[in-house]
């Protein structure tokens, strides 16, 4: 038997309210899901999740969909504005209530900060439970789950290791929830690459100044590329330059480029939250660094965890 | 200042008021007009009110004092002055006699008295929520963090978004 309802919240909203003991459970439940995925297969029978997302998304909609239907569920909702109510106006707050009403939990995807937050406290009145999918360029806290599970799946742990983000690390959702999930734990020595514009928000700064993570900036991968247990790559994109040229002129500066990768530990992770644009050329895919489509596998299994301890019944045999 | 000089600044402060609220030990001088924006004091306030600013204070050096006519404690939002003029002392007034006294504090956290500057804040929407705050630091100048987007700014820096 193992206890599944120890999460001190109900929702999964951001991974700043998520305890060290809260992601570990997960971790440690998503590593028995991988393990024996069959034995979880009817765990949320009968039950249904609603998707709403605001925003268009490919991947993380998916590995919920799939996760809930391998837990025996089923899904239903809605994908970006166009054709549903949200374009004539519809707030968050209805949208939501009338999602409680229907469904036994939600996943919510939104372009504002915040909103995750509102959907859970909203939700909490009809005891249904809201998990992110993303909120605006605050959290994307199931990606980070994802992606320390990946890393601890490989090294067996999450201290001690030399991390290199790479890209931007300003609006991107992801490193700001991964960064938050690496703090919880031990030492880790965190090397921040990126465009001076694309640096890492002051507040967020701020939130990591008395953790156990130390920052180390640059602005060339060529400067760690030997030492990194973790390579972490995200896609620039284009309108977050405040001129098209710039962004012309910088992105080759944050590619992988096979030649520079030679110089790298041969155990250790190349990741990415995907999809990637030319950031990691197929090339690298051969590398046997490279593990961003196991990464991405393995958001099955997070997810799944997370839907069974919010959704589903106490205990599993 | 010479004692003259100080006399006749003394001389300068108003009467009693009969009714209402006297603020006072408002520090660092010049706040006294952002309690009035926070006390929704305007032209078209019907009562008088007497505002001192840069009085001599032999413990503070320079301070500003309020007189409000006919305001009481319920029209007042203390937590709302609290992120303004935290350590000033209200005294409220009846029949010219003070009735009671009370230091204002800074409130840990604040909701519905001001709104989120976050720009991409979900509370910045036509929504069902009221923007609510986690105050940073005890001492002015206060800084607040909304419990939405996780927001950082300065109060005083951000008056015009008090409701
Ligand atoms: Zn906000």
């Amino acid at each position: 038997m193992v206890d599944n309802q120890v999460l001190s919240t109900s929702h999964l909203v951001a991974i700043r309210y998520l305890s060290e003991h809260d992601i570990l459970r997960i971790l440690d439940y998503a590593t028995l899901i991988k393990q024996h995925p069959s034995n979880f297969h009817d765990r949320l029978k009968g039950k249904i999740l609603a998707l709403a997302f605001w925003e268009p998304s490919t991947r993380t909609r998916l590995s919920f969909e799939i996760a809930m239907l391998r837990l025996g569920g089923s899904v239903t909702g809605f994908s970006s504005s166009v054709g549903t109510s949200l374009e004539k106006g519809e707030s968050l707050s209805d949208t939501i209530t009338m999602l409680a009403n229907y469904a036994d939990g939600i996943v919510i995807r939104h372009p504002l900060r915040g909103s995750a937050k509102l959907a859970a406290e909203i939700a909490q009145k009809f005891g249904v439970p809201v998990i992110s999918g993303g909120s605006g360029s605050q959290e994307h806290p199931t990606q980070a789950l994802l992606d320390i599970f990946t890393i601890r799946e490989f090294f067996g742990r999450l201290t001690g290791l030399n991390i290199a983000l790479m890209g931007d690390l300003r609006y991107s959702r992801t490193i700001s929830s991964l960064l938050l999930a690496l703090s919880k734990f031990g030492r880790n020595t965190i090397n921040l690459i990126s465009h001076p514009s694309l640096r890492l928000q002051e507040e967020l700064r701020l939130d990591l100044q008395e953790t156990n993570l130390e920052l180390i900036e640059t602005e060339d991968l060529s400067d760690v590329i030997s030492e990194f247990d973790v390579l972490y790559v995200t896609r620039l994109q284009k309108e977050r330059f405040p001129d098209p040229m710039l962004y012309q002129k910088v992105k080759g500066s944050f590619q992988l480029h096979p030649s520079l990768l030679k110089s790298a530990k041969d155990r250790s992770l190349i990741l990415h939250p995907l999809p990637r644009v030319d950031e990691i050329p197929y090339e690298i895919d051969r590398f046997p660094q490279a593990k961003y489509f196991i990464q991405a596998k393995n958001g099955v299994y997070i997810r799944m965890a997370i839907l069974d301890h919010l959704l589903g019944d106490e205990s599993v045999e | 200042m010479n004692k003259k000089e100080e006399k006749t600044e003394k001389e300068l402060i108003v009467a009693k008021i009969d009714n209402g609220i006297v603020i006072d030990h408002i520090t660092p001088p010049g706040r006294a007009f952002y309690a009035l924006k926070a006390l929704n004091i305007d032209e078209n306030f019907p009562h008088s009110v007497f505002v001192a600013i840069n009085l001599p204070s032999r413990k503070f050096g320079r301070k500003d004092l309020l007189k409000i006519r006919n305001m009481k404690r319920e029209d007042l939002n203390i937590e709302k002055l609290g992120l303004l003029i935290s350590g000033s002392n209200i005294a409220y007034i009846k029949d010219y006699m003070i009735i009671e006294k009370e230091k204002i504090k800074t409130p840990k956290r604040i909701s519905g008295v001001i709104k989120c500057p976050g720009l991409n804040c979900i509370t910045s929407r036509h929504e069902d929520v009221d923007p609510e705050f986690i105050v940073l630091n005890e001492h002015q100048p206060i800084s607040l963090r909304c419990v939405y987007c996780d927001a950082i700014f300065n109060v005083h820096e951000h008056i015009s978004l008090m409701l």
